[in-house]
């Protein structure tokens, strides 16, 4: 049911993408690292590489309405506090709305996106385990889960290299045995384009 | 060379600080017990240096410990100034993780993993440290089973009953009375006497089904009693709430709301409650056997697991009467830690303070 939701949504975005406008070769490749904290305190940090597969554009008199669909692996890392150290893997699929001032140039733009992954914890403290009748201390312990959710990013221009970002993330979670409804993130960070044609 | 000696002094220095930072008297120290697929959090807080250590088993089943630690610190802190207090989630509840296992799902399971952690807390601390046993609510059940086995009672130098369930069937009994007695009195007293009349139809409903005999099935309707009870004395204002803020123990603490509201939600099914109507009987049969130093604190207006409970305990344990107490907190609901902190948290001290050695 899941990967039939993410291909219809993948499809969707794609019949999107208008014959109606043109469509541009893709060329744009940026670095995201943003301040990512769970619950808005549980401070992290996540590093996301954008891989735009599509964009079309259309001309208005004074500004560029463009839309680009990217791929975006990630690696985030949350400290929930006397309790675990969360890595979080992940693979975001991104939809933009990028309003572009033609003559200044400077733009700004919206982003839902989808993600998937998985999230691991490490316990934070000592953990020990029972073997037998003795207790031993075991190291590395914690518990896996996979996630899936989405929200939406805010951006624009900073300067000629870099974007600002504000990002809200909402994910749940399949532990091993129950489903946590639970995650909500804020971002605030950067992205870095890696070409500047 | 020149570095080797500042190396080794920091290394044998903090070596020297890890032994004694395990005694002091504000401690803070979280451990994770791994046992038969469950992965425990436990967090030991407080003064360390006491070598008094008091175990908080939580309600439920599906609570969690943090409500005490975080939830309810006016309680926590006064007990935690004087010893450690060890705080653990307990298998398939609160924070804890690891898989649902219908099978481990038991109380006997859970009477074991209570085992595992005093042997974790042993081989952590020293041998020489005094353990002592409360439990509340559910976690008063918890407790009652443990201490049946004289070799596991032997472990703890006393126990701390709050609030606790001692046996199923019977406290729905107790309940029915209580909330009967509860009624009576506020309408004597004058105390919105039409809500309290239709509480009191509610009983007689009850009463009237004539059942001898509860199961997970037919005590709902109880239930709903306690919550419409429960309810009138929230209106009648007679409970003080006094407790930290939730902010307070998400942002400095680890609370999880929505963490503990989705356990809580699947610890609620019927796996433990039908198997309480079983364990009725080996407590019937076995209660006599605690010989324990054993308090029994209720509140005055717990509908949930009435004072009965308490006397019920009281009557049935095998100890010697001035070594057992029934002490009521007569501003008290179920939750006397939020009701009446300061008061309960005393009267734990003055147990502990008798029976330490």
């Amino acid at each position: 049911m899941r990967k039939f939701l993410v291909v219809l949504f993948l499809v969707s975005l794609a019949s999107g993408l208008s014959a109606q406008e043109a469509t541009i070769k893709v060329i744009d490749r940026n670095i995201g690292i943003n301040y990512f904290g769970e619950l808005g305190f549980r401070p992290g940090v996540e590093l996301d590489y954008g891989w735009e597969l599509l964009k079309v554009q259309k001309e208005k008199q004074k500004r560029i309405f463009e839309r680009s669909l990217s791929m975006r692996p990630s690696i985030g890392y949350y400290h929930y506090a006397k309790y675990s150290n969360n890595y979080l893997f992940s693979l975001k699929f991104n939809y933009q709305f990028k309003f572009i001032n033609k003559q200044s140039k400077k733009h700004l733009f919206v982003e839902p996106f989808v993600r998937l992954g998985y999230l691991r914890y490490f316990f934070s403290g000592d953990v020990f385990e029972t073997v037998g009748n003795e207790i031993e201390k075991v190291n590395f312990r914690g518990t896996n889960s996979f996630i899936f959710g989405g929200a939406f990013d805010l951006g624009g221009y900073l300067t000629k290299r870099f974007d600002w970002l504000l990002g809200f993330d909402y994910f749940a979670e399949r532990t091993e045995d129950k489903l946590l409804l639970n995650r909500f993130v804020a971002k605030l960070g950067t992205r870095i384009k890696l070409n500047l044609k | 060379m020149k570095y080797l000696v500042p190396i080794l002094f920091l290394v044998l220095f903090s070596q020297g600080c890890s032994n004694e930072e395990l005694f002091i008297e504000d401690a803070r120290r979280d451990l994770w017990l791994i046992h038969e697929g469950a992965k425990l959090p436990i967090v030991v807080e407080g003064n360390t240096q006491s070598k008094v250590f008091v175990i908080l088993l939580h309600g439920g089943p599906g609570g969690t410990a943090q409500d005490y630690n975080a939830g309810a610190k006016p309680f926590t802190d006064v007990l935690e100034s004087d010893y450690a207090m060890v705080y653990y989630d307990q298998r398939n509840a609160g924070l804890a993780v690891g898989e649902w296992n219908e099978e481990k799902l038991t109380i006997e399971q859970h009477v074991e993993d209570l085992d595992k952690v005093i042997d974790l807390l042993l081989q952590e601390y020293d041998n020489d440290i005094q353990l002592f046993l409360a439990g509340h609510s559910w976690g008063g059940y918890l407790g009652t089973a443990f201490l049946l086995e004289s070799e596991r009672a032997a472990r703890v130098q006393a126990w701390i009953n709050i609030n606790g369930l001692v046996h199923r069937n019977r406290n729905l009994f107790d309940v029915i009375e209580r909330v009967e007695q509860i009624g009576s009195e506020q309408i004597t007293e004058g105390v919105n006497e039409d809500q309290w009349q239709s509480v009191l139809e509610t009983v007689n409903l009850e009463k009237d089904r004539g059942i001898v005999q509860y199961d997970v099935d037919s005590e709902d309707s109880v239930f709903d009693l306690i919550r419409q009870a429960e309810n009138q004395i929230d209106r009648d204002k007679v409970l003080d709430n006094i407790f930290s803020s939730e902010f307070s123990a998400i942002y400095n603490d680890n609370y999880d709301p929505f963490r503990i509201l989705q356990t809580d939600t699947k610890s609620r099914d019927r796996t433990l409650r039908s198997q309480m109507y079983l364990f009725d009987l080996i407590i019937e049969e076995a209660v006599e056997n605690i010989t324990l130093p054993t308090l029994n604190i209720y509140g005055y207006y717990d509908v949930n697991t009435p004072l009965q409970q308490g006397e019920y305990l009281f009557n049935e344990i095998g100890t010697l009467d001035e070594d057992k107490k029934i002490v009521v907190l007569g501003k008290s609901g179920h939750s006397s830690m939020r009701n009446e902190p300061v008061e309960l948290a005393n009267e734990m001290i003055e147990w502990i303070e008798k029976y330490k050695r």
